[in-house]
């Protein structure tokens, strides 16, 4: 018996998908059947989603980038707000995202936001794994790269736990964003920041006071 | 009958008064001449004064006498010298008296008395006093207020027995003058009592002949007047006979008297021709002196004459009496004169004192005010250098800032930079590779001829993709900040400062480390340049500026050079633009040259060491 996978692969970069299907269409099995629908940006990606849902032939498995310019419209940022949207109108899709951030953040988020079937580090990533990912996501998900693998057991087996605000502090300060500008990326008070930095460095024991040490010491827990 | 005495001192005080009168005269002159006129000097002033209105009195020269008291008086009244206005006051009114002004002299007297009633009692004192009151006796005679005269007489005389020293002749002539009151207000004896006092001593015959001659006239008159004509004329003749006997002008003054007495008596007995010789012999002698008593001896003749002779005399007595009042008078109008010029002077004295006083306070208030316009003038031109310091130090600033923004606005094109270089990698060139990478690899395994095909595609597409990273590492190799930062600034300043001003400009940029150099010395040179431009633009008329910069053997060197008008150098020194650069040379401890040549343009150098 054939088994018809219809499959949304959202990239901007067409080598990228191109990568993707050549992979796919190598390793696929010989009962499968890919329908593969390209889209380069999430203006395309909304309309093949929609159109599939119009014609109730929903796709059974979304590539999405995380990394891609916003929606015309601007409802879009990137492709995690895609795959929320994607969870909603096809919630029997399966999710594969594929990804160049290796950030535990990053990963953090995408997992407690998405909670993809696949999650895929394109660094990590070689044609086999991406075939075996593939075939893992369609019949016993979740499939995840070692690098996020790696992540969840670093939180796991760490003592420490923080909430979102104070991850994405960890974050912005390591991408070099000065104390006096995180306000405005986190929407609260420098006050409000200084003190949870404080408790940053309390749980971190950073004795300094520098926050490249706090940064450093994050990273090594696996928070960064 | 004074008078009389003082005419025989005359004689001997003459002389000497002359040589004084020189010598006083002397010292007014120095002292007018220097000009001197402190109190030491002003009182030498007065004692000349007073000294030569001395010498005009015995001289008889009323008006002259009298103007140096007068002086003398005014200074010693400055002075608060009272016993010396005293003396003065008495010399003023023996003149005032002599000359018929006998409410004047009283005034005088009175007010010398009062004078010298307040000092301490001396011989001197008392002296002058005795002859202030002799002179009111004298005053008081002539205006036939016989009491007081006695009165003041009979004061004066006890005075004088108080003196000291030999007061024979003074008392006796105080006695004399009693007894001539007692005379005229008709106390005969007690006039012939004080007249037999003094003729009872045997010697005045000897000593004073001319005086005694005067009280033997005087004590024959009064018995002549009390009707007891016993030893008349006898004593009449006797006393002719002694003033005929002297061979001087103030016994033949004195005989005048005695013949008009003579022919009074001899007019009375009805002896015509006696009375008409010695009435004719008074007139002869009294014709020598006009004065009152030829008044007597015309008056007399007129008497003893008959017809139109005595017609006549009296017409003469008439004539002179009004010719004496009116020399009377006009002495008296003399006085007041004197008086009213030296109050005049005195007053023109006082109002250039005033003025004086005027130009003084005049002056203080105009060194006030310049000291005050002077001390406000540098009060300002200190605050406007305080303020040049301040306006200084703010454009310093500025520059500080300006170079410190300049800073951050490099950072924030750094991390620009950076996160434009991460992106193009992620986007541009990392997802191509990670296609490229995937595709191969699922190529890989497939040997057929289309699968060698694709995968040649791909390598030539990692072909392409190196060429993208080699862009990139240039795109990173080429430093886009190089040079920027300071001389950043410097550009910007000369652009914007030549176009605003209007002439071209070549900035020679040799490679420089500006890291190295400390602010201060940044700020100095855009300082420098800025003045440059400036002066460049006020004063030179240029059309073309040329900057460089250069390091040569750790010394960095500026030169800006326009071709505009030139100066001279030496000169021009002291503009405060020059200044300016001068002294921000000297803070960076650099070596200024300026060389300029008239119409050909200017150089301005400045060396530093970059250490």
């Amino acid at each position: 018996m054939i088994e018809h996978i219809k499959i949304l692969m959202i990239d901007d970069h067409p080598m990228i998908i191109e990568g993707y299907q050549n992979t796919l269409l190598f390793t696929k099995k010989d009962n499968q059947e890919l329908s593969i629908d390209i889209a380069n940006n999430c203006d395309e990606a909304l309309a093949f989603m929609n159109k599939s849902i119009e014609k109730s032939v929903p796709y059974n498995v979304l590539f999405v980038d995380i990394s891609l310019p916003p929606s015309s419209d601007g409802t879009m940022q990137s492709g995690e707000d895609l795959a929320e949207y994607a969870r909603k109108i096809l919630p029997n899709a399966k999710i594969i995202v594929l990804t160049m951030f290796n950030e535990s953040f990053r990963i953090h988020n995408i997992i407690k936001t998405i909670d993809p079937e696949g999650f895929l580090i394109k660094s990590d990533l070689t044609s086999s794994e991406l075939a075996s990912a593939f075939q893992a996501v369609l019949n016993n998900p979740p499939f995840y790269s070692g690098t996020v693998n790696r992540h969840i057991r670093k939180t796991i087996t760490s003592n420490i736990v923080i909430d979102d605000k104070n991850r994405k502090i960890l974050h912005l300060l390591s991408q070099g964003v000065r104390t006096k500008n995180l306000a405005s990326h986190l929407d609260i008070s420098i006050s409000a920041i200084e003190k949870r930095k404080k408790q940053l460095r309390e749980l971190f024991s950073v004795h300094d006071g520098q926050d490249e040490t706090l940064i450093e010491n994050a990273r090594k827990e696996g928070f960064v | 009958m004074k008078i009389l005495f003082f005419y025989i001192s005359i004689l001997f005080c003459v002389i000497a008064a002359k040589a004084q009168q020189t010598k006083s005269f002397k010292v007014i002159d120095s002292v007018q001449k220097n000009g001197l006129a402190n109190l030491q000097d002003s009182l030498l002033f007065a004692n000349a004064h007073y000294k030569i209105g001395e010498g005009y009195r015995y001289s008889v020269l009323a008006d002259s006498a009298y103007y140096h008291y007068h002086k003398a008086e005014q200074i010693y009244r400055k002075l608060k010298k009272k016993f010396k206005i005293a003396i003065t006051l008495y010399g003023i009114a023996v003149i005032q008296k002599d000359e018929k002004d006998f409410t004047g002299s009283e005034v005088t007297s009175v007010e010398a008395i009062a004078l010298l009633n307040q000092l301490e009692k001396t011989n001197e004192v008392d002296k002058y006093k005795s002859f202030l009151f002799n002179n009111l006796g004298l005053v008081f005679d002539q205006l036939e207020l016989y009491d007081e005269s006695i009165a003041y007489h009979k004061n004066a005389l006890a005075l004088k027995r108080t003196l000291k020293g030999n007061t024979k002749a003074t008392i006796d002539n105080s006695k004399n003058n009693l007894a001539l009151s007692y005379k005229n207000s008709g106390q005969f004896q007690l006039a012939l009592d004080f007249y037999g006092q003094i003729l009872k001593n045997k010697n005045l015959v000897n000593e004073r002949p001319d005086f005694y001659a005067l009280v033997l006239d005087n004590y024959a008159h009064t018995l002549y007047l009390s009707k007891k004509k016993d030893e008349l004329p006898g004593l009449y003749l006797k006393a002719l006979r002694i003033c005929d006997s002297l061979d001087n002008s103030a016994a033949s003054y004195n005989s005048i008297v005695i013949n008009q007495h003579l022919a009074e008596y001899y007019n009375d007995k009805n002896q015509k021709d006696s009375a008409k010789y010695y009435a004719y012999r008074a007139k002869d002698i009294s014709e020598q002196y006009h004065n009152d008593d030829l008044l007597k001896s015309l008056l007399l003749l007129s008497k003893i004459e008959e017809g139109n002779a005595a017609a006549k005399y009296l017409k003469d007595y008439i004539a002179l009496s009004d010719s004496l009042q009116k020399a009377e008078r006009t002495i008296r109008n003399k006085f007041a004169r004197i008086k009213y010029e030296t109050n005049q002077i005195e007053q023109e004295n006082i109002r250039i004192a005033r003025e004086r006083l005027w130009l003084l306070i005049i002056s203080i208030i105009l060194i006030i005010t310049s000291f005050l316009i002077y001390s406000v003038v540098t009060q300002r031109n200190k605050n406007k250098e305080l303020k040049f310091i301040q306006q200084q130090q703010e454009t310093n600033e500025e520059i500080y800032n300006l170079m410190l923004s300049q800073q951050d606005n490099i950072e924030e094109a750094r991390t620009l930079e950076k996160k434009r270089v991460s992106q193009e990698l992620h986007d541009g060139v990392l997802g191509r590779l990670f296609g490229t990478r995937l595709s191969l690899d699922s190529l890989n395994m497939g040997t057929s001829a289309e699968a060698i095909n694709t995968r040649s595609q791909y390598i030539s597409e990692l072909k392409t993709i190196e060429e993208d990273i080699r862009k990139v590492s240039h795109e990173l190799n080429t430093d886009f900040v190089a040079g920027s930062g300071f001389m950043d600034i410097i550009k910007t300043l000369i652009e914007t400062q030549t176009k605003a001003y209007g002439f071209d400009y070549e900035l020679n940029n040799n490679e420089i480390d500006w890291e190295e150099a400390s602010n201060k010395t940044k700020i100095h040179i855009y300082r420098i340049i800025q003045e440059s431009l400036q002066n460049i633009y006020k004063h030179a008329k240029a059309t073309l500026v040329k900057i460089s910069f250069e390091v040569k053997n750790n010394v960095f060197c500026l030169t800006i050079n326009d071709n505009g008008t030139g100066f001279d150098v030496n000169k021009a020194k002291k503009g405060i633009g020059l200044k300016n650069i001068n002294s921000r040379v000297e803070e960076i401890k650099g070596d200024l040259t300026i060389k300029s040549e008239l119409n050909k343009g200017t150089t301005i150098k400045i060396k530093v060491k970059t250490d």
